[in-house]
């Protein structure tokens, strides 16, 4: 996976290098869900807010850590398992 | 005279109120907030800019549901018009509650991918007030350089998160029929 700042730098973005398709329904079971609508799901994970898009995008704000952000995709990314 | 600024926290609207007030004008801003879906720096933004300025009052409105259900029902490369012309409405009715006579935005031609003149068209049809778009022709460069002599640059230039709803690829030429449409979606 590609993880980088996002445009605006405000936030950690993660890319999968494989196209996926999010489940985003099996995110929400697994994690408190902010929000959930077609496109997107918006998490929080620890004191992280994660933006699961469905092709695979996410979008993780109050992180700065690529280590920690890599953590919380592998655990978003391991739910569609 | 009295004005509506739609006041975001960045750089664009925060210059477009500062012009109108010098050109006389009494300006409330009123903020509209994404949270949960951001967080509430954008607020933070606009509350320190609307002091900064001495603007009249700051309102703020919550509108995430709505762009919610924006981004869930409608057209995907419609949204930022959709989303723009939710925006008028709700500050066309505090400008009729606060007796103002004009909404102020800070839209500059160019300056995002949908910010084109049929999508301006498109938007401000919404409006049943006039809508005044100082910056219209403004490039980026000289907004910033007025930003800064004015004291909002760096609070405008913190973090910022990327339109979580926002499309890729937004529409450059929407057509009021299609838009009117969409919104048929949302009642």
């Amino acid at each position: 996976m590609i993880i980088r700042k996002c445009r605006t730098r405000g936030a950690l973005e993660v890319i999968p290098e494989k196209n996926i398709q999010l489940d985003l329904f099996k995110i929400k079971e697994k994690f408190e869900t902010i929000s959930l609508i077609q496109i997107l799901a918006i998490i929080k994970i620890n004191n992280c807010i994660v933006t699961c898009y469905k092709n695979g995008k996410l979008l993780i704000r109050n992180c700065q850590d690529e280590k920690e952000a890599e953590k919380i995709a592998d655990a978003v990314y391991k739910t569609q398992k | 005279m009295k004005g509506i600024l739609l006041l975001s926290g960045g750089y664009d609207s925060a210059v477009a109120g500062f012009l109108m007030q010098k050109k006389g004008l009494e300006i409330i801003a009123v903020h509209f907030s994404y949270e949960p879906l951001t967080d509430n720096s954008p607020e933070k933004k606009a509350r320190e800019i609307s002091e900064i300025l001495k603007f009249k009052k700051l309102i703020v409105i919550n509108i995430s549901k709505e762009c919610e259900k924006i981004a869930d029902k409608c057209r995907r490369d419609l949204y930022f018009v959709l989303s723009k012309r939710l925006m008028l409405r709700k500050a066309a009715e505090i400008a009729k509650k606060e007796n103002c006579n004009f909404l102020i935005t800070g839209e500059a031609l160019g300056q995002v991918g949908s910010q084109t003149l049929q999508n301006l068209r498109a938007i401000t049809e919404s409006s049943v007030i006039p809508v005044l778009r100082p910056l219209l022709t403004y490039d980026k460069e000289k907004i910033i350089n007025i930003a800064r002599r004015i004291g909002t640059y760096e609070v405008s230039s913190g973090p910022e998160v990327c339109d979580i709803l926002g499309p890729k690829h937004p529409a450059t030429r929407s057509k009021i029929e299609d838009v009117k449409k969409e919104e048929l979606k949302l009642a």
